[in-house]
């Protein structure tokens, strides 16, 4: 049971990870929010 | 009529952004000097049976366009067919500076959409002593609404309401056409005649009431703050305080925070069964979580006194001298807010410059904008000074560790006005924008404002950084538990057994079987190839492994080494990161973090783009991947070399 959490865990991260790179660098609408860490728009 | 949007311009710093977050309810962050609102943002006015949609547009002098920023007005409101375009447009101007607050409204009253004159600020107008006969204002624009406000305690703010919901006055007449924006002679005359048509209707609609005017209390605290001798001495003190105070009242809570987690640690090794999830659970999320939390005491403290000093206005002092001390270096007066900004966040920062009307010049900001220290150093900083800097008073009065702090801060800015003289030998530009800049009353601090500042950066960084550094470290300690198998067992196999099975020798055992383990582990090997590149500027392989993954966000470093060295502690999960920090050793005996490599450290991120936010940015803003390449390029080899060289003076 913990080794399916553990690869539940890990492939979580990678695939939230791996979103966060193609989310940064996918071409934007010019708004704010593309800026993870800086202000975000609120709609 | 039935009013779906509203669209609101006015002057930079006429209170736009308060206005908005007063019918929003929205918590947007306001400024008391320009580029704040940089770009449009929407929000919705709730009423009993219907939302109308608000739309908060950058401030601009004129509607004829000077910078990108101040493009979005003329693009919305010159168009019909924009998807933006307005029933209604509130133009909202400073009470107590008509003379120059009308051109805009002039402008778009010309327009023919219906449209609301909101005079704001009429708290400062009293004060100044003037009173506005408004229906001197209504002869000459009988098709507008018009109304007082003082967004910053709503008042006038539901009679606002009213009038948007009900009472709009449509429009008959019949619009003119904008001039184009590229026919500047054009713009020019138009709008000397309307400045002298405002100029008439000034004189007749504004009372100065002498026995209203307030003395300014001020007036003496203000030339202080921008006296080109003093006004300099005063910033360096505020500084100077500011460092030295979140160091101080910041790190009784950090011991705290880091204690708590290293016992939570240690308490879920002892109630969960052993296993690998209680590894992952103890030695991997909880150390990375403790890692971000930990930083939070500094975060909320250097928010809070940075927004007390925009509160009160004296940031607008600051950007006045800092002005004066930027042209000599290439950077003009609007380079001063970027990069003001990016002491906070490069992002917020490169995007404020898009108030630089001259290309090239936002494109030097926009280079430079990195190379301020920004929040999310602190982690590191506050770690690596821990380390390496003894925590003693110098001329009796100085914290030397806060003075470290400083220093790095210094650091950045001294660089950034460095590399804009190195790049505009390369970038030439043949004319220069001025900055126009009013100073605000200095005033007491609106504290919701204050907090609102601290609770949206403290949240910013636990969520939009945290949840990065979370995952980060769930794949650190699988890359730092997990590797190829025959390696490691070959690797364990070469450990000589103890002969004599007793507690001791099998502890150092066992100790040295996981230390080869975690050698040998997907992260070891990475670590170790990576090794050469890095050991001249005086890093082991685990130093090496957080600077690659802090590449995502420079805090990321601090959570990567909580859980590289939780993955590698050997079951002490009760000490704390920077204790088993300051007891690592090299290869030949010598602390790994000493001042010679923890100074080396400091400064490489100081200088090294470790910000994959701010590459996405700089590409955005510079329509190209050559210039946040470059960018990379140029900080990584200044990083590269002055770490290099601060390893080989202090070794």
């Amino acid at each position: 049971m913990q080794e399916v959490l553990v690869i539940f865990f890990i492939v979580f991260a990678i695939v939230y990870l791996g979103k966060k790179v193609f989310y940064w660098l996918k071409p934007k609408e010019d708004t704010c929010e593309a800026c993870a860490f800086g202000k975000a728009t609120k709609e | 009529m039935n009013v779906n949007k509203i669209a609101l311009v006015g002057n930079p710093n006429t209170g736009k952004t308060s206005l908005f977050n007063a019918l929003t309810g929205l918590n947007q962050q306001v400024g008391n000097f320009p580029g704040v609102t940089v770009d449009k943002k929407v929000g919705k006015l709730k009423l009993q049976n219907r939302s109308i949609e608000i739309i908060d547009l950058p401030g601009t002098y004129s509607i004829y366009p000077r910078s990108k920023d101040e493009e979005v007005v003329y693009d919305i409101l010159s168009n019909p067919q924009h998807v933006d375009f307005p029933d209604v447009v509130c133009v909202i101007v400073d009470s107590s500076n008509l003379e120059r607050n009308l051109l805009l409204f002039t402008q778009v009253y010309a327009l023919a959409i219906p449209i609301v004159l909101v005079l704001n600020m009429s708290d400062i107008a009293f004060r100044k002593g003037k009173k506005i006969a408004i229906e001197k204002i209504r002869e000459q624009f009988p098709e507008a609404n018009i109304i007082e406000t003082n967004a910053r305690i709503k008042l006038g703010v539901k009679k606002l309401i009213d009038i948007l919901e009900k009472r709009i006055n449509p429009r008959n007449d019949v619009p003119k056409a904008l001039i184009s924006k590229s026919d500047v002679i054009a713009q020019q005359q138009d709008t000397e005649n309307k400045f002298q048509e405002i100029n008439e209707l000034v004189k007749s609609c504004v009372v100065q009431d002498s026995s209203l005017k307030t003395r300014h209390k001020v007036t003496r605290l203000d030339r202080l703050f921008v006296h080109p001798i003093w006004g300099y001495s005063i910033f360096l003190v505020v500084l100077l305080a500011l460092f030295q105070l979140i160091f101080t009242l910041a790190s009784f809570p950090m011991d705290l925070i880091d204690t708590l987690f290293g016992s939570l640690s240690a308490y879920l090794h002892g109630i969960l069964p052993a296993g690998m999830f209680t590894e992952l659970l103890a030695n991997g999320i909880i150390p990375g979580i403790g890692g971000v939390i930990i930083f939070v005491p500094q975060i909320v403290l250097l928010f809070f006194f940075i927004g007390i000093l925009e509160e009160t206005g004296y940031m607008s002092r600051v950007v006045f001298i800092m002005d004066r001390i930027m042209r000599p270096f290439g950077l003009n007066g609007k380079s001063v807010v970027p990069l003001l900004s990016s002491a906070a966040c490069a992002i917020p920062g490169v995007m404020a410059s898009r108030t630089i009307s001259n290309w090239k010049e936002r494109l030097i900001t926009i280079l430079v904008a990195p190379l301020m220290s920004c929040s999310a150093r602190i982690p590191v900083y506050t770690l690596l000074i821990s380390l390496v800097i003894p925590n003693r008073m110098v001329f009796g009065f100085l914290n030397l560790q806060g003075l470290t702090f400083f220093a790095l801060y210094a650091l950045g800015i001294i660089s950034a006005l460095l590399v804009a003289v190195v790049l505009r030998m390369f970038i030439k530009t043949k004319e220069e924008s001025v900055l126009l800049l009013e100073l605000p009353d200095l005033k007491s601090p609106r504290w919701k404002n204050v907090g609102i500042t601290v609770f949206d950066k403290a949240r910013l960084f636990l969520v939009g950084a945290g949840k990065i550094i979370v995952a980060i470290s769930i794949v650190l300690w699988a890359l730092g538990t997990f590797g190829p198998t025959e390696r490691i067992q070959n690797a364990v196999q070469k450990i000589e057994k103890p002969i004599n099975k007793n507690e001791v020798q099998l502890a150092a055992y066992e100790k040295q079987v996981n230390a080869v383990k975690f050698e040998n582990s997907y992260i070891g090997i990475l670590g170790k190839t990576i090794e050469p590149v890095i050991k001249p500027l005086g890093y082991d392989w685990k130093i090496g492994i957080s600077l690659i993954t802090s590449f995502a966000a420079r805090e990321v470093f601090v959570g990567s080494m909580a859980t590289i060295y939780s993955v590698d502690a050997d079951g002490e999960e009760t000490r704390s990161l920077l204790e088993k920090m300051k007891q690592e050793k090299n290869s030949d005996g010598q602390p790994v973090y000493r001042l010679a490599s923890g100074l080396s450290l400091m400064v490489f991120y100081v200088y090294a783009m470790q910000c994959m936010a701010t590459f996405a940015v700089v590409k955005r803003e510079t329509k190209s991947w050559k210039w946040p390449i470059i960018q990379l390029l140029y900080m990584g080899v200044m990083a590269y070399v002055s770490s290099w060289i601060i390893f080989q003076i202090f070794s």
